[in-house]
């Protein structure tokens, strides 16, 4: 019963930091792209035949051509929507902690819609560098991640000493995203709500 | 299979060695493509204590080396003298330490993982991924005391496993003394190697509880050996370094919450002054300095964004680590021995804290502890691939590694010169084998300063004797060189030599023009004709 109270308290939790943080970003006029542009490819071929002693050199073909430098420019695109500082400002260190520990528990536990969900997750992370979209990409992004710490609950229901650290990370994570309101790693431009 | 001479598994360590030291031996005099400042002041003043017994500045013995804006600890500089000594004052000398203690740090990770797992498949794997790891190379080919420190560091904590399993107290004593020298070799170390012990007490109570008396002793040693750099922290010369870049600076807060006033409308910016204060500002500068270390973008594709301090375009680690990784931390806890995994995470935790008190971050030099737990992990990943999974994938797996390898090799013997050159100061060696060999027509040869510290490259350069240079030299000038700033009167001086910035318009003769590896002109240098 305890068990199902505190249950109940952190989804409520979590879910007014998410709603916290969506209606800070209904300000946001401009919001950051990810799209990925397919010259980044050529400009990265061309940069680096520029320093190569003899960039017609079978060497500098077989290792600066578009087939080495495209999974390099798409994997950077990517990897900029799974960095530390865009994770902080779309879910708040209590989101980002959460999502790490709903990560370890579903491939610990080898959870079928556990990776399933992963997989979305992913997918939704392509489809932000493939797509003009930034609104709807954020908030699929953020509804996702929101949605993933839902699988960290019984984490923070396990004993008193972990609920007290949720709820730490709750007001920390408020008011992280209190100061943040400007979002410069989601949001160009913003308007004050 | 046989070997005449070695049986397979040392045959394969014995490869990864030399594949190991030829990546970071390979043209070190020229690559990295110039001598920094710190690598020319660290030389010099290994020679000069070679000659003198004291620095460049006159101060016999040193424990603490002043340098440019900063203190540099005994350790690189007093282990640098016997290669100085041996093969003179020359780039090779001076980074020599780094290519050798790199190397044999490849050695330490495998013994220390052979001893801990008993598994020298895993051993192998990840002293090969430390092999061929950017982020240790890259640390490795230059005077970079972090390299010495990370080798000092493991070599100390593999003596205190072997105190722990022989039960022998000299190894856990002489482990515990080279874990307190490691704060005498670089800065992170003052904060990272008190905080490790501490974790590794928790980790191995109950052994260390058994012979309190031993963990009394060692303790006391650990402490006796701290003193002088424990004193040196709290001095003005200890803690100038990391008040100028630290994260606890007023300033920045300061303007930090006046942003946030600007921008914000009432009544958040009255309650600012609340809300916007210093502890939490700080704490969320921290929390996003440690993250940065563990983000995608820096550990596998664009690294440190300092040119000394990583290829830029390629990440800290290779790009093939990141399935490894990721395979290696959910087998982690099959390894046996859990305390030794748990000793990794805390070391894998704890290795960033050093980098995070300081501007910038993500900072590989100042992490570059973090590199062996994330080999070892790797490694794990990679004994998983090699060994447990279908053949086919373990095949393409060899094959993704060699590619990225071979990618990686080009960039840093192909590329890396010409790009970097600016960050590692090139055109200064090339400029003063110039004027040394033409300073003797002259009075005067005028230097400017605008590049920096010329007069330590000359120094260097012109192995002038470090006694002559301790009576009568100063930075100012030696001999008959002179540095200046570029508004310095010196154009009614005939007779005299300039080395100019290109920049600079110079009534004169041009003598010569000193390019670095990238082909940019770095300096002219003028004759001066008494013209204004």
């Amino acid at each position: 019963m305890k068990k199902k109270l505190l249950k109940t308290i952190i989804f409520s939790l979590f879910l007014s930091l998410f709603a916290f943080r969506v209606w800070q970003a209904s300000g946001c006029i401009s919001f950051k792209s990810f799209l990925f542009d397919n010259q980044r490819i050529t400009t990265n071929v061309e940069t680096s035949r520029q320093y190569e002693k003899n960039p017609d050199g079978l060497i500098s073909r077989a290792t600066h051509n578009k087939f080495t430098a495209a999974p390099y420019e798409f994997g950077l695109n990517i990897s900029a929507l799974l960095g530390s500082k865009y994770l902080l400002d779309l879910i708040g260190p209590l989101g980002f902690a959460a999502a790490l520990i709903a990560i370890y528990y579903i491939i610990t536990q080898r959870l079928k819609l556990g990776f399933i969900y992963l997989a979305i997750l992913a997918l939704a992370q392509i489809r932000a560098t493939l797509f003009t979209s930034s609104k709807t990409d954020m908030l699929i992004l953020c509804t996702l991640w929101f949605l993933l710490c839902f699988w960290s609950l019984n984490f923070f229901t396990k004993n008193s000493v972990r609920f007290l650290v949720f709820a730490l990370l709750w007001l920390y994570s408020v008011w992280f995203f209190f100061i943040s309101w400007q979002m410069p790693e989601i949001c160009n431009e913003i308007f004050f709500k | 299979m046989s070997f005449p001479f070695l049986n397979r598994r040392n045959f394969f360590l014995v490869s990864i060695i030399v594949l190991g030291f030829l990546v970071r031996f390979m043209n070190i005099s020229t690559n990295p493509p110039g001598l920094y400042w710190d690598e020319a002041a660290i030389g010099y003043d290994s020679y000069s204590i070679l000659k003198t017994g004291a620095d460049h500045r006159g101060h016999f013995l040193p424990l603490f080396f002043e340098s440019f804006g900063d203190w540099k600890l005994p350790g690189y500089e007093y282990l640098l003298v016997p290669f100085v000594g041996v093969f003179g004052l020359n780039e090779l000398s001076v980074r020599l330490p780094n290519v050798i203690f790199g190397t044999l740090t490849v050695l330490l990770v495998y013994l220390l993982i052979k001893s801990q797992t008993k598994n020298y498949k895993l051993a192998l794997s990840a002293a090969f991924l430390l092999a061929i790891s950017p982020w240790h190379i890259q640390f490795s080919r230059a005077a970079f005391e972090s390299t010495i420190a990370l080798f000092t560091f493991t070599f100390a904590l593999y003596l205190i496993y072997k105190s722990i399993s022989s039960k022998n107290a000299k190894f856990l004593i002489l482990g515990v003394i080279l874990m307190a020298l490691t704060q005498y070799i670089y800065h992170s170390y003052r904060i990272f190697t008190p905080m490790f012990l501490v974790g590794v007490g928790f980790i191995y109570r109950d052994f260390f509880l058994k012979f309190k008396k031993l963990v009394v002793t060692t303790a006391i040693i650990f402490l006796i050996v701290s003193i002088p750099i424990f004193i040196f922290s709290f001095t003005k010369e200890g803690k100038d370094r990391a008040i100028s870049q630290s994260t606890f600076n007023q300033a920045d807060f300061e303007k930090a919450r006046l942003k946030f006033d600007q921008f914000s409308k009432p009544p958040f910016r009255f309650l600012s002054k609340y809300l916007y204060n210093k502890p939490l500002y700080t704490s969320e500068v921290l929390l996003k300095n440690y993250l940065d270390h563990f983000s995608p973008t820096f550990l596998f594709f664009k690294g440190d964004q300092v040119g000394r301090h990583s290829q830029v375009d390629i990440g800290q680690i290779n790009i093939f680590e990141l399935p490894l990784i990721i395979i290696g931390l959910f087998c982690l806890k099959n390894l046996k021995n859990r305390k030794f995994m748990y000793v990794l995470l805390l070391w894998l935790i704890l290795a960033p804290i050093p980098a995070v008190i300081v501007n910038p971050t993500p900072h590989a030099n100042r992490a570059l502890q973090m590199v062996i737990p994330l080999v070892i992990i790797s490694g794990i990943g990679l004994n998983y691939i090699l060994f447990k999974s279908q053949k086919i994938i373990a095949a393409l797996f060899c094959l993704w590694i060699v590619a990225v390898f071979l990618i990686y090799t080009n960039t840093l013997f192909g590329q890396y010169p010409k790009k970097f050159a600016a960050d590692w100061q090139d055109g200064n060696r090339d400029m003063i084998n110039f004027i040394s060999s033409v300073s003797s027509k002259y009075k005067k040869v005028y230097v400017t300063n605008t590049a920096g510290v010329p007069y330590i490259y000359l120094l260097f350069y012109t192995k002038y004797d470090p006694s002559t240079y301790q009576k009568f030299g100063s930075t100012k000038g030696f001999g008959n060189y002179e540095f200046v700033d570029t508004n310095a009167k010196i154009y009614d001086q005939k007779n005299s030599l300039y080395v100019a910035p290109v920049w600079q318009k110079v009534n004169g003769n041009l003598q010569r023009v000193i390019y670095d590896s990238k082909e940019e002109p770095v300096y002219n240098i003028w004759e001066l004709t008494g013209n204004k």
